[in-house]
């Protein structure tokens, strides 16, 4: 059976694991904890090792989804999934004290992931706070890599539809990026 | 350090009222340059101050130097009643224009007078050449999006309930939804106008950004030709994604998009990348041009003599696990 993973990636409080829950038609597998920081984010609990839900394409093929917890700490888990990821969905939430700063930090920790399959950035919480703009993190992110156009979209992780267009873009960009990559070579 | 405040204070407010302005005050949050509180006292009192501080900014608490409206700089604010938020939302950026030294943004809060009932729009201050038509409309959203003058926009469309955008600011209302427009043989009329009485209680709604509207518009203003503000034989590179969770959009055109965002195509180009029909890229380099976010590549202008594609073959060589899993994804979604 083929696997096609998906790392789901970002700081605490982003919605990776509510997004998860959005894409995932098993049960989501969490290993939440209690959260002892509820400065970074206010909520009761949090992801300590993965988050892991799957997407069955047909009887040969699943889109795994993993979630890694989002505190530097937990690292060790990120490079064990980056390894055999495709793509990566990097959700930011908009409310955080330094969200681009978060989005380039990310960005440029998964840059191999980013360079050699897709990222697509999902900016959560627009609704609470609107800036920076999707334009901000763009521009960001092109002073490290300016060859790459990473799509930006404003997202509530809890809608499905809005997941799967995240998550269908992601594919996309993965396709058009992958004969370039030929032609590099 | 002490900021500069400007206070606005307004009274015989009840409590439904200061409801109403605190929740008017969010949605004018993101047109602000700075942050605004609010405070409300037991006699019905109500004031609304700016910390001179960027929005949002929790980091940078400082103390905050409350100027009192009698000695302020002889430009005490008043609110009357009833508030309605693009009348606050222009008070609040004339108050901006105070503290900062800048021209006032926008004209002084002028008592509501209800305008006589023959009174006809104003004039667009430019000429729309296109009809009643999508390509008129997407004219309009044009020039409105360069010269950013004020002005608003209702749109009916098949006769439905009318869209209002603001054309300054770059946002409408919708009591729909811009996807449910079916197609491009919709029956459309507009009028731009500078402005309208009953103007504050058209966007007491909470607003949308004008992007999915000059999507739509960019899409079917030229169906499969070069839109009038679009050069032909011009390869284009995608500047930014547009939020596709709030445009109505198809797989297709988001692979054509994808194409633009890795290297600069012209419409040929990108159709064979993309394996889609060139008529279908046409539209949507179209909208994308006019919403704003592809820019000509400089370094590779295409004359009918040149080589019609770039170097790269995009159009072979795709790796066949990628490319079956995202057609395995379209049909399990069924798009």
């Amino acid at each position: 059976m083929a696997e096609h993973v998906i790392l789901i990636a970002g700081p605490m409080g982003a919605g990776k694991t509510t997004a998860i829950e959005a894409l995932s038609e098993i049960p989501v597998v969490s290993t939440e904890a209690a959260n002892t920081d509820r400065e970074t984010a206010d909520k009761p609990t949090t992801t300590v090792a993965l988050d892991y839900g799957e997407i069955t394409l047909d009887d040969t093929d699943k889109i795994r989804l993993y979630g890694v917890p989002g505190q530097r700490r937990f690292d060790f888990m990120w490079r064990i999934i980056e390894e055999r990821a495709l793509g990566l969905i990097l959700l930011v939430n908009n409310d955080a004290k330094d969200p681009i700063g978060e989005a380039t930090a990310f960005v440029e920790h998964f840059g191999d992931l980013v360079k050699r399959g897709g990222a697509v950035i999902c900016v959560t919480r627009t609704d609470v706070v609107s800036e920076p703009s999707a334009a901000d993190y763009v521009d960001a992110i092109r002073r490290t890599y300016p060859e790459i156009i990473i799509p930006v979209f404003a997202m509530d992780a809890r809608d499905r539809d809005q997941m799967v267009i995240a998550l269908t873009a992601l594919l996309i960009n993965i396709e058009a990026q992958s004969p370039l990559e030929q032609d590099v070579a | 350090m002490t900021r500069l405040s400007h206070t606005l204070g307004f009274a015989g407010v009840d409590q439904y009222q200061q409801i109403m302005v605190r929740s008017m005050l969010t949605h004018a949050a993101p047109y602000l340059k700075s942050e605004w509180q609010i405070i409300e006292s037991a006699d019905g009192q109500v004031v609304i101050f700016g910390t001179g501080a960027p929005p949002n900014n929790q980091h940078c608490r400082v103390p905050v130097q409350l100027v009192d409206d009698a000695n302020d700089r002889g430009d005490p604010l008043q609110l009357p009643t009833p508030v309605r938020l693009m009348r606050l939302l222009e008070v609040l950026k004339h108050a901006e224009g105070l503290l900062s030294g800048e021209p006032a943004s926008a004209p002084m809060f002028k008592r509501e007078v209800a305008a006589p009932a023959t009174a006809a729009p104003s004039p667009a201050p430019f000429a729309v050449t296109g009809g009643q038509d999508w390509l008129g409309l997407a004219q309009l959203l044009l020039t409105a999006r360069s010269n950013a003058t004020p002005g608003l926009l209702k749109l009916t469309i098949d006769g439905a309930a009318p869209l209002w955008a603001d054309l300054k600011t770059g946002v409408y209302y919708a009591p729909f939804s811009l996807s449910q427009i079916a197609g491009p043989t919709n029956v459309i009329s507009f009028e731009r106008m500078d402005d309208h009485p009953e103007r504050g209680s058209l966007f007491l709604a909470p607003l949308k950004k004008i992007e999915p509207l000059q999507w739509l518009a960019g899409l079917r203003g030229t169906p499969g030709r070069p839109a009038p503000w679009v050069k032909p034989d011009v390869r284009f590179r995608l500047k930014y994604w547009p939020n596709l969770a709030e445009l109505p959009h198809t797989v297709t055109q988001m692979s054509i998009i994808a194409r633009l965002s890795h290297s600069a195509m012209t419409v040929e180009e990108a159709a064979r990348a993309s394996k889609a029909d060139p008529a279908q890229v046409q539209n949507v380099v179209n909208a994308l041009t006019l919403v704003g976010l592809v820019q000509e590549d400089a370094t590779a202008r295409q004359t009918p003599s040149q080589s019609p594609g770039p170097k790269s073959s995009v159009t072979h060589a795709q790796p066949p696990a990628v490319s079956s899993l995202l057609g395995r994804w379209r049909r399990k979604l069924g798009f």
